[in-house]
């Protein structure tokens, strides 16, 4: 259960607010600024959607009066916007048409804060609750502090969370090098001499909440500024998933077993996004009142049919579809074909019947453990609190382990009658904190021995062992490789992000676990908060500061750009053209393309027209070809058209024209194929000339690419289009599979 | 809550489910083919003093591991296809295809099916009719051409075809080279069909089969270049029935890539094509379905649709009022798909958002795996596992010259104690991620005559939390309880 809290913001609203003090808000005015703080903070709340965080706004320097002190004119131009309660979509969406400044009219700070803890007093009683109260102000205007002694009584005796969050009067420059943030900045722009007081006066005034033992802070506008693009962390308060105990050696049987109470909980778990949901907007016009939401949310409801074939009276048979009821309905198991109904009763006789434990089997060296066979999210097992033997005890194991570098093998069962778990237990040992941590390992049914060829040696057909070869990386490379990783080692780097020496004490960790937030989640957040107040807009683009950690950073590449290019060099890695193969759906867009880029006629390029009648004599042709075995085709002059190719090649733009021209020609056959019923006889000489040429061209990529691809489309017609496959037959006939490149260069 | 109408279930799609996705509906098929002669047929008998195993034969060990094969996917995996063809038998189920028997046609199997192969093992007189050799060697290009029908008949239903073809026959041409050119062309014709080989070649004591002779030719010659087979014979003893289950259990599972991405190394200036696989993942059982049982009928599956349905709760305020009691009488009417929107809960409102704006929230950036920087491997800490790794291994579909640069990272990063931190999206349609890419060795292991690959060389993705995702540690109130380091020796 949650804490309860209220919150209550005091916001000034004089005319000053109106305007820009602030170098960093880049000409947004204060109270611009300070409505995008309020909608963050009480956004989130929204979102949380817990009943017992209430927030309430207090305006000073609004033009009306409206608190329970109205009549005392120290509490004029005070008035309590929003009283403290559960915010919804409707008061949210209020914020910034409520937050405006007043043209004429000034209050007083302090006055605001004692009428947010009256209003704070009268909602929260004597009811335990975590009390928070926000001054957000430029102290542009005059803040009167007589009377400030008893206000800080009051606030110890409440035991009031105090922040004021202000622009900060002075002009400097400091270096902030923090995690998130390598900018040098925080220029807080001009201000007057009325801020500079004020500002000290607000400093004692702190600095004395804070003598009282209260939580206190005066922080600048432009530092709460950047928090707020670091997202927020939902805290969760976790509950333990086991507790029992932890045995080695079974208790039962052995005197000398050892038997440890611990709990579980939860350490690396994955937070999930906000989902969406479905529903709808209600039929017809419902007058729609401030309490009713105008969206109905959506349930499942699940129907159930089966079909049945019946054999009607002239012997044919029919398959009916037919809802059936839930209750009517058991469960079962598909047994291949077959299915096998059980009942509940026979479901419990075969459940595997378990009892909670936590066993460990033994022991095992840490390297003998890939950190790739793990299975899950981690969990802490530590001794059952408020039990200090089992804390020693526990804490023996774990020093013993990590002393001997070993990790725990366990039997692990979470609750009675689950099933079964094999874990690793990992000694954790921080300067605070002691634990296992635990994460499960996979079954001997959960590895898939796929096997995959060595990357030091290339055994040939023959059984022959090659140590060079273009799959196989030179030393050079490996070298070049090398020297890359390590001037790329983001382990410790120095404020200026270059690699730093292995002592140095200001140097960081770059991207360490921990401090990058999940991109999807503070954009879905900030999705949901920003259409809340602007329903008619469209989505503005994801904050790129929530990626910039995910970059190598900036300086270190510069630095290694030398090394880098020496590395690609060597490595001498090409990129093939890909051609757009998913043919259904760019089928249309490659007709387009063709049509657009009507000057390189592919036709002309390859082979020129064939006339329907040519092509079906060269299709008898062909078939009497074929049973005699003979592969021979002396039909067309492939070798004119491969100088065709390799005349475009020596044109000028051929690197930038060939791979369109053959991903054209791979279109031409596609669009030759998209007929019902192709010329084989087309198809497969076009097939052949792109074979040869992309041989010629050393690029055989291409060609297997473009194969491959067409034997999908062939082959995966089903039986349905065996003219087709007929086509795919013919193409391994005629020996037209991918180019082997390895095969190629080791006949040599 | 009624269990009919499920508020909030509309979930949507997670970033785990790219394999949810590529496994749960694959529908896979496998025909297993076993050579009957003479020779396996011949009866394997223990070592002597081995009283406990019995004697059998390379045809039974065969049989009985296509049996365990069939009895383990037939519960986890009942949508596949399975089917059993014996050649060289005397029996024959088609003319055409002579010798060839089809003890299980390529189907998804009945109850009744897998029964029959069982009475074939447990009954040794069934067992010997049904192996009963023909008097003529069997043509492998015939069995081939068979098994061909086999999966032909159903093209493009399944994602995977494997042919496991179980010999002990190393030159099946004898000296006819025709022979070898035909069963060429057969296994081209196979492998065009999208059908995978891997061969169990079986060699005992006495009789060596010698690969060069004809299969190393046939079959690797359909077969690119950086792709694994492994035709390495199996050494049969009558112990040994257990190496040949573990070989068909080890290639159960077909082996392909979930995704294809670039890998970036230089940021903007080298990236190398990569697959990634999954090589860990928990065999769940297989969720029970609804079904429907009639008086005397065989028991059919209940399909399950969802309707999307509005619950409204009209409360009569007279007898609430009368009584003080509120009675909610919940009105459920069903909704049209299209009427359905689709949105995100605010304040006690339902915000709308397009299909394309939540789809966009949720998939930031483009596909593929970008090296951030490296670290010493110490740095790198297994506490924080979030899930099973994804295996990646390099491919030169899209860039030429990605396997050596592949390997020349994997050996520098095991030479210099590194691994690569990275920013990790799989596929479009899935969340990034934080990663650690930790690479492994291959390791070989020397046993039974050959070398078997314990580990195959690559890289591991291992996901890393988000600082989201990390749980404070938990409260305790004996938190400065520590032994001492003497106390622990």
């Amino acid at each position: 259960m949650a804490e309860k809290e209220a919150t209550v913001i005091v916001v000034d609203l004089s005319p000053f607010m109106a305007e820009s003090h602030m170098a960093a808000a880049k000409g947004q005015s204060d109270i611009e600024m300070c409505i995008k703080y309020i909608c963050d903070k009480i956004g989130s709340k929204v979102l949380s959607e817990r009943k017992t965080d209430v927030v309430g706004i207090v305006g000073v320097g609004t033009d009306d009066t409206l608190n329970r002190m109205s009549e005392d004119d120290a509490y004029k131009h005070i008035s309590i916007l929003f009283q403290i309660r559960q915010f919804l979509y409707r008061d949210y969406q209020l914020l910034p048409k409520k937050l405006v400044p007043s043209l004429k009219s000034h209050g007083d700070l302090i006055s605001g804060l004692v009428v947010a803890m009256d209003a704070m007093a009268q909602y929260c009683r004597h009811l335990k609750y975590t009390k928070n109260i926000v001054i957000l102000s430029n102290c542009a205007g005059p803040v009167d502090f007589s009377g400030i002694d008893g206000i800080i009584d009051k606030l110890a005796e409440m035991k009031v969370n105090l922040s004021i969050l202000y622009v900060r009067p002075e002009r400097r420059l400091t270096a902030v090098f923090n995690h998130h943030h390598s900018t040098v900045g925080a220029d807080e722009g001009t201000s007057t001499a009325m801020q500079r007081a004020n500002h000290d006066l607000l400093t004692d005034f702190i600095d004395s909440v804070v003598g009282r033992e209260l939580n206190a802070v005066l922080a600048p506008f432009a530092e709460v500024l950047r928090d707020l693009e670091i997202p927020h962390v939902r805290k969760v308060r976790s509950t333990n998933s086991y507790n029992g105990t932890l045995t080695i050696g079974d208790p039962n049987q052995f005197n000398d077993a050892l038997v440890i109470p611990v709990e579980r909980f939860a350490y690396v778990k994955k937070a999930t996004p906000i989902s969406s949901v479905a529903y709808t907007k209600p039929k017809g016009t419902v007058p729609t009142s401030p309490t009713r939401p105008t969206a109905t949310r959506l349930g499942r409801k699940v129907k159930y049919e089966i079909t049945v074939s019946k054999e009607s009276e002239d012997g044919k048979k029919e398959k009916n579809v037919q809802e059936v009821e839930k209750g009517d309905l058991k469960k079962g198991y598909r047994y291949g074909a077959s299915v096998v109904p059980l009942s509940a009763e026979e479901e419990d006789n075969l459940r595997f019947l378990t009892i909670a434990s936590l066993d460990i089997i033994g022991f095992v060296p840490f390297e003998t453990i890939g950190p790739w066979q793990l299975l899950t999210e981690t969990n802490f097992v530590i001794a059952k609190r408020n039990e200090q033997e089992a804390t020693l005890c526990l804490s023996s194991l774990i020093h013993a382990m990590f002393e001997n570098q070993l990790y725990g093998v366990a039997r692990f069962v979470s609750k009675s009658d689950r099933l079964p778990v094999m874990i690793l237990l990992m000694p954790f040992i921080t300067e605070a904190f002691e634990a296992l941590v635990e994460t499960q390992l996979p079954f001997a049914e959960d590895v898939r021995s796929y096997k995959f060829p060595s990357l030091e040696i290339i055994r040939t057909i023959k059984g022959k062992i090659l140590k060079e070869h273009h799959y196989l990386p030179t030393q050079e490379m490996k070298n070049n490789m090398k020297d890359y990783i390590n001037a790329m080692d983001i382990s410790n780097l120095t404020p200026e992000g270059l690699v730093g020496r292995l002592d140095d004490p200001d140097g960081r960790e770059f991207a360490a676990v921990g401090e990058i937030f999940n991109p999807v989640l503070a954009n879905t957040r900030h999705a949901i908060m920003y259409r809340a107040l602007h329903p008619d807009d469209e989505l503005p683009p994801p904050s790129d500061s929530l990626l910039r950690d995910t970059y190598p950073p900036e300086a270190l590449v510069k630095q290694a750009s030398t090394i880098a290019d020496r590395l690609i060099e060597s490595v001498s890695v090409k990129k093939i053209a890909k051609y757009k193969t998913n043919k259904r759906r760019y089928a249309a867009e490659a007709e387009e393309e063709l049509k657009q880029e009507s000057i390189l006629n592919v036709d002309e390029i390859i082979g020129g027209k064939t006339s329907k009648d040519d092509s079906e004599e060269r299709k008898t042709k062909r078939q009497r070809v074929d049973t005699t075995g003979d592969e021979e085709n002396g039909d067309f002059d492939i070798e004119a058209e491969i100088e065709k190719w390799q005349r475009i090649e020596a044109g000028p733009e051929s690197d930038a024209a060939l791979p369109r021209i053959y991903e054209q020609a791979c279109a031409s056959i596609d669009m030759l194929l998209s007929d019902e019923n192709p010329d084989l006889a087309t198809v497969i000489k076009k097939v052949t000339i792109l074979r040869s040429a992309a041989i010629k061209l050393e690029e055989p990529g291409w060609y297997n690419n473009y194969v491959m691809k067409l034997q999908d489309s062939l082959i995966m017609g089903g039986p349905a289009n065996s003219a087709r496959s007929k086509i795919w037959e013919e193409i391994l006939l005629k020996d037209l599979g991918g180019i082997a490149v390895n095969d190629a260069d080791l006949e040599d | 809550m009624d269990s009919d109408v499920a508020m909030n279930q509309v979930q949507d799609v997670d970033d785990d489910v790219i394999e949810e996705f590529d496994f749960r509906n694959q529908k896979d098929a496998i025909l297993y083919c076993i050579e009957v002669s003479p020779s396996m047929l011949e009866t394997i008998n223990p070592d002597e003093g081995d009283h406990i195993t019995e004697p059998t034969s390379a045809a039974r060990i065969a049989l009985e591991s296509a049996y365990m094969m069939l009895q383990q996917r037939i519960i986890s995996q009942p949508n596949d296809a399975f089917g059993i063809l014996l050649f060289g038998t005397k029996d024959q189920t088609d003319p055409a295809y002579e010798s060839c028997l089809m003890l299980m046609e390529l189907a998804v199997p009945e109850a009744s099916e897998i029964k029959y192969i069982k009475e074939i093992l447990e009954d040794d007189d069934k067992f010997d009719s049904v192996f009963t050799p023909s008097d003529t060697p069997p043509s492998i290009v015939n069995t081939l051409f068979c098994a061909n029908q086999q999966f032909n008949a159903k093209s493009g239903t399944y994602m995977f075809q494997r042919l496991f073809l179980v010999t002990n026959n190393d030159n099946p041409s004898e000296s006819r080279p025709d022979v070898r050119k035909a069963a060429r062309t057969r296994i081209h014709d196979l492998i065009g069909l999208g059908v995978r080989i891997e061969p169990f070649f079986l060699k005992t004591e006495r009789q060596p089969f010698d690969t060069s002779k004809f299969w190393e030719d046939v079959i690797y010659s359909g077969y690119k270049s950086d792709d694994y087979v492994d035709i390495q014979p199996i050494l049969i003893t009558a112990k040994q029935g257990l190496q040949m289950k573990a070989h068909v259990k080890a290639r159960q599972t077909p082996r392909h890539a979930i995704f294809s991405v670039p890998l970036e190394i230089v940021p903007g200036k080298l990236s190398i094509g990569v697959k990634g696989y999954v090589l860990f993942k928990r065999q769940e059982i297989l969720r029970s379905h609804y079904v429907y049982e009639q008086e005397g009928e065989q028991a059919v599956i209940a399909r399950s649709h969802a309707q999307y349905v509005s619950v409204t709760e009209e409360t009569d305020m007279t007898t609430a009022l009368a009584t003080k009691s509120m009675k909610v009488t919940p009105k459920v009417e069903e909704i049209d798909k299209n009427e359905a929107k689709r949105g995100f809960k605010f304040g006690g409102e339902v915000l709308p958002f397009t299909p394309d704006e939540i789809q966009s929230l949720r998939t930031v950036g483009q596909a593929g795996i970008r090296i951030i920087g490296f670290k010493p491997i110490k740095l790198f800490d297994p506490s924080y596992n979030m899930r099973q790794s994804y295996f990646i291994y390099p491919s030169e579909e899209d860039f030429v010259g990605s396997i050596r640069t592949f390997a020349a990272l994997h050996s520098s990063l095991l030479d210099e104690n590194k691994f690569a931190v990275a920013w990790v999206k799989p596929t479009v349609r899935t969340s990034p991620f934080l990663a650690a890419l930790v690479a492994c060795p291959e390791i070989l292991e020397h046993e039974n005559g050959r070398d078997e690959q314990k580990q195959s060389p690559g890289i591991f993705v291992i996901r890393q939390p988000f600082a989201d995702d990390i749980r404070d540690f938990p409260s305790r109130p004996y938190n400065d309880i520590k032994v001492s380091s003497e106390r622990t020796d």
